[in-house]
């Protein structure tokens, strides 16, 4: 029967009959609809059964007359129709209004909604996910196919569940919306836009009414469909948000005051959490951003905000620190080593981008502050250069690091970053490019940098940058501002350190606010007077008298694994450099290297972070520990679980981010009595304050032993923990791991068992005076300096002689800071001095061997005097 | 005289219309349109379409009768009628009451003549 076809004029025949005998029927829609269908169905039997291929004009003519012809229009009628209009307006008002509310209204919403984000922007984004976008598209798309007469002739079932399911949605998106219903009336009255919030609320009750229409009363197939589709619906809500859901309630019990609330909410979130979710509260609140929330957070306790007269707080005001925090608790690890939430929808009402993304109406409270906190959208590192001079025969090494950041939000940003330095090495210059031109720094105690830093750039927003120690190794680095809309900015940091075994380090980023493509690569130039390589990948080049290496070094080393070059040159035993900051009569500085015997440990106390991120290296720990000589006697291994415990590490069970300050002031408490000590502390981040802090401080800064603390971190993150403690002297950096878990079995066996030590000698004689050895690169007086400080005082302090001395050999210390500003009026007028850039140090012009050539001039000079004595 | 009539027979009419829709489905189920050919072939009983599915509509509502679809060869699904137990009570105790209007008359009849 589906071949037959009608033509055109039969079928208006047709439908005009049809038509007719509703009319004079009076029928309601369903009553009309069954007539319809039961007539329309009678005649195709008939033709069916006259084999009939082609329905004409005549055919259905022929019909009509037989079916009782077309019914009169009598006047009883016409009565009738009267009475029946102000039946037939309401009930083509009632229509109007799920058209409207079913399908347009809500369409108009979506699109909105999608293309501007302006809830998502203002109060909680509906759309947050694809499948919140399918299932509002889905609601939408079956209220409408349901209005349609053709869906009439769809089998009942596929109808009942259709509208069963998009009742489900509607129903959850209408309730979202209740509470803006206030404001909704509100808006409508004052401005005329409420209707887009009602929009959702009347969907609801649209697409209830829509269902009604199909309903069959009685009808037993009709109900049990669509309380099939009804509850499908409503599980696929359960399966999308209850996960985050339960994590938004697991969190508000961890943030409760009550701590063993507190605590059961924290184990409930490390059983089960959405990772999204609770990144995204990091994001949200009162710390950084104006990140809106999402469903799940908006079901929690955004909602309450519409409604500020039933509650005591009437602003949602929770600490997002707090959150950041649990955020540790939870994942060991910190909240902005993760890339930051998004939501599908990128663009804002407000024209500028949700709060968080990208922003117009995001603010960064850390501006000028002394974390490196949230992570901002769109603000990137997109070039990255490193030059170095490595020089084993000093056992010294110079390396500087050239950052470019890229905004391209529509305001100016602050780039931050804590940046692990190469083994005990010490920033010794830092660069800005001011319209092109390389601006060197001016270096001074940490407060004075940083008030002119807050000054010029978070107050007049003109071009400072700022480099401050944060731990023993570790160092801040802020600019601002990186311009808006794609401006860039580039910076340079001079590193100056010691060649340890052979090897140095190359610097990186242990916490960020900005990007890093995953291609990015390093341009990296190494060079030196003798053969080098690169992680035993790649070896130098002769480069005239010296060796040289170009490299392409990826991301991931400059952000999570580092990389280092080794030199089997052999140290000098005696080398000298001009001092140019020396006072007169000490210009010339030797060094000579003597050999002690340090002692063997009575006891190393090893610290294990007992957080998620060092599960993953618990067996390379127990090895290096068990190829220690009498590791029984000599070495305690506890782990850091927020306490202290002693179980085997193997058996510990490494879950979420815990509190180290316990487990460390066992540690140091424990060294101290069995003297001759030292505490190893080998960690993953520690973004949290311990409140063991100030027990700490207390224990290395009193007593009369001092017990070195060595800091051995296994990933990247901040240690809020050894911002606060690495003023002290005692508190040192262990091996930096750059070839892996395997440098720390020689480090700590050397470290336990002790044995004989080579140690630097300094001696000073005067400009002219006859001196022995080779002389070599100034960075030899740097890192005289450096040590100097470091070695100093127990707690370091910010006396002015220190600072002067800090500032006077420009180095970055634990009180000394370096401050690059735009004008030499700024630098006067925060009474600081620019350095001379003819007073920098520098990566030598070319690789040659200065020592030996030096050594030859040397030589010859002493011939000279020599022959000038005799 | 006959406009009397005519009135009479559509009150009479509309007043069993209900009983005999009821009785056509004891048997078996019907669709709206064979419902309407049935009744109209029954002498007496000039039945239009225009009274016969609003009928339906608010004897489904009672709970009296139930609809089913059954899948059509030539179209779409046909919606079939047919008495729940509570309409088949009730065209019981209807035709019991019908029944006992007839009988009455009979009787009425029946005494005249005595």
């Amino acid at each position: 029967m589906n071949d037959l076809e009608w033509t055109d004029a039969a079928r208006s025949r047709w439908e005009q009959f049809l038509d007719a005998k509703v009319r004079a029927a009076c029928l309601d829609v369903e009553s009309a609809h069954d007539l319809r269908e039961d007539l329309t169905l009678h005649f195709e039997e008939e033709l069916a059964r006259e084999n009939c291929q082609m329905v004409t004009k005549e055919r259905v003519h022929r019909a009509v007359v037989s079916l009782g012809g077309d019914p009169p229009v009598e006047k009883a009628e016409v009565e009738s129709k009267r009475k029946s209009r102000s039946r037939s307006l309401a009930s083509g008002a009632a229509r109007g209004f799920l058209i409207m509310f079913g399908v347009v209204m809500p369409l108009v919403v979506f699109a909105l909604e999608f293309f501007t984000g302006m809830c998502g922007s203002t109060f909680f984004a509906p759309l947050g996910t694809w499948i919140h976008v399918v299932l509002v598209a889905f609601t939408v798309t079956s209220n409408w196919w349901l209005l349609t007469k053709r869906s009439h002739r769809t089998p009942l079932k596929w109808r009942a569940l259709a509208a069963g399911a998009s009742l489900a949605v509607s129903g959850f998106y209408g309730l979202l919306f209740v509470p803006l219903l206030p404001l909704s009336f509100l808006a409508l009255i004052v401005f005329g836009m409420g209707l887009l919030s009602l929009t959702p609320v009347l969907n609801a009750l649209a697409t209830w009414n829509i269902a009604r229409g199909h309903r069959e009363a009685g009808n037993s197939e009709w109900s049990v469909w669509w309380k099939r589709g009804l509850l499908g619906g409503i599980l696929v809500l359960l399966m999308i948000e209850s996960p985050s859901v339960w994590t938004r309630v697991a969190l508000s019990r961890a943030l409760s005051e009550k701590d063993s609330v507190a605590q059961s909410g924290v184990a409930q979130l490390r059983f089960f959490h959405r990772e999204k979710t609770l990144l995204r509260a990091c994001y949200e609140g009162n710390r950084g951003t104006t990140m809106s929330t999402d469903i799940s957070g908006w079901m929690a306790d955004g909602w309450q905000l519409m409604i500020p007269f039933l509650w005591d707080q009437p602003l949602r005001d929770f600490n997002s620190e707090e959150v950041r925090f649990i955020y540790y608790r939870v994942t060991g690890d910190s909240f902005n080593s993760q890339r930051p939430p998004s939501f599908i929808t990128k663009s804002s009402f407000l024209g500028g981008g949700r709060g968080g993304d990208s922003a117009g109406v995001q603010w960064d409270d850390h501006l000028g502050g002394e974390d490196v906190a949230v992570r901002l959208a769109n603000l990137d590192m997109v070039e990255s250069r490193m030059d170095g001079h490595i020089d084993a025969s000093t056992a010294l090494a110079y390396q500087e690091w050239t950052m470019v950041f890229r905004n391209k939000n529509s305001d100016a940003r602050e780039a931050r970053m804590q940046i692990l330095l190469p083994e005990d090495g010490v920033v010794s210059r830092v660069t800005l490019w001011v319209n092109g031109e390389p601006q060197e720094a001016a270096f001074s105690s940490k407060s004075k940098v940083r008030a002119a830093y807050q000054a010029i750039a978070v107050r007049q927003r003109r071009d400072p940058v700022l480099v401050t120690t944060t731990g023993p190794g570790r160092v801040l680095v802020q600019c601002f501002p990186v311009p808006a809309d794609g401006g860039e900015m580039k910076i340079r940091i001079g590193m100056t350190s010691p060649v340890k075994n052979g090897q140095v380090a190359t610097p990186f980023l242990l916490e960020k606010n900005f990007g890093v493509a995953s291609d990015l690569e390093t341009m990296v130039w190494m060079q030196g007077p003798k053969e080098f390589s690169y992680r035993n990948e790649k070896t130098s080049h002769p480069d005239g008298e010296g060796q040289s290496l170009q490299l392409r070094m990826p991301a991931i080393r400059i952000q999570k694994e580092g990389a280092y070059f080794e030199s089997e040159q052999e140290v000098a035993k005696v080398v000298w450099c001009k001092d140019q900051f020396a006072k007169a009569g000490e210009e010339n500085l030797i060094r000579r290297w003597a050999t002690e015997e340090r002692p063997s440990l009575t006891k190393c106390i090893v610290v294990v972070d007992g957080s998620e991120s060092m599960r993953s290296f618990a067996s390379e720990i127990q090895k290096a520990i068990t190829e220690i000589p009498d590791f029984r006697n000599k070495v305690t291994v506890v782990i850091a679980d927020d306490g202290v415990s002693q179980i085997d590490l193997l058996k510990h069970r490494f879950k979420g981010g815990r509190d180290n300050g316990p487990a460390l002031e066992w540690a140091l408490t424990k060294a101290r009595e069995e003297g001759n000590s030292a505490v190893v502390w080998l960690h993953g981040p520690q973004p949290l304050q311990s409140n063991a802090n100030e027990a700490l401080a207390q224990l290395l800064e009193r007593g009369s032993s001092e017990v070195p603390l060595y800091s051995v971190a296994f990933k990247p993150g901040g240690n809020r923990l050894l911002e606060k403690l690495f003023q002290f002297r005692s508190v040192q950096m262990g091996p930096r791991l750059s070839n892996g878990v395997g440098d720390l079995e020689p480090w700590l066996k050397d470290l336990v068992v002790g044995g004989p030590e080579q140690v630097a000698e300094w001696s000073r004689v005067a400009d002219g005076e006859a001196v022995e050895g080779a002389k070599v690169w100034d960075q030899l007086a740097r890192w005289w300096a450096a040590e100097k400080v470091r070695k100093g005082m127990r707690q370091q302090s910010a006396e002015s002689e220190a600072i002067e001395f800090a500032a006077k050999y420009q180095l970055v210390t634990a009180f000394s800071g370096a401050v690059v500003l735009e004008t030499a009026q700024q630098y006067k007028d925060h009474g600081l001095e620019q350095v001379d850039s003819s007073t920098t140090p520098n990566i030598p012009a070319s690789p040659e061997p200065g020592t030996w050539l030096l050594l030859l001039i040397g030589g010859v000079a002493s011939l000279m005097r020599r022959k000038r004595s005799s | 005289m006959d406009d009397f009539f005519d009135n009479w027979t559509v009150q009479v009419r509309k007043g069993v219309l209900e009983l005999f829709i009821l009785t056509s489905l004891e048997k078996k189920e019907r669709y709206g349109y064979e419902l309407v050919k049935t009744l109209v072939a029954v002498p007496g009983v000039e039945v239009a379409e225009g009274s016969i599915y609003p009928l339906l509509s608010r004897l489904k509502r009672q709970g009296f009768v139930e609809t089913r679809l059954v899948e059509s060869e030539s179209g779409p699904a046909r919606k079939y009628y047919s008495l729940t137990a509570s309409g088949k009570k009730k065209t019981v105790a209807m035709r019991s009451y019908f029944d006992g209007l007839v009988n009455g008359l009979n009787i009425l009849e029946e005494g005249e003549s005595k």
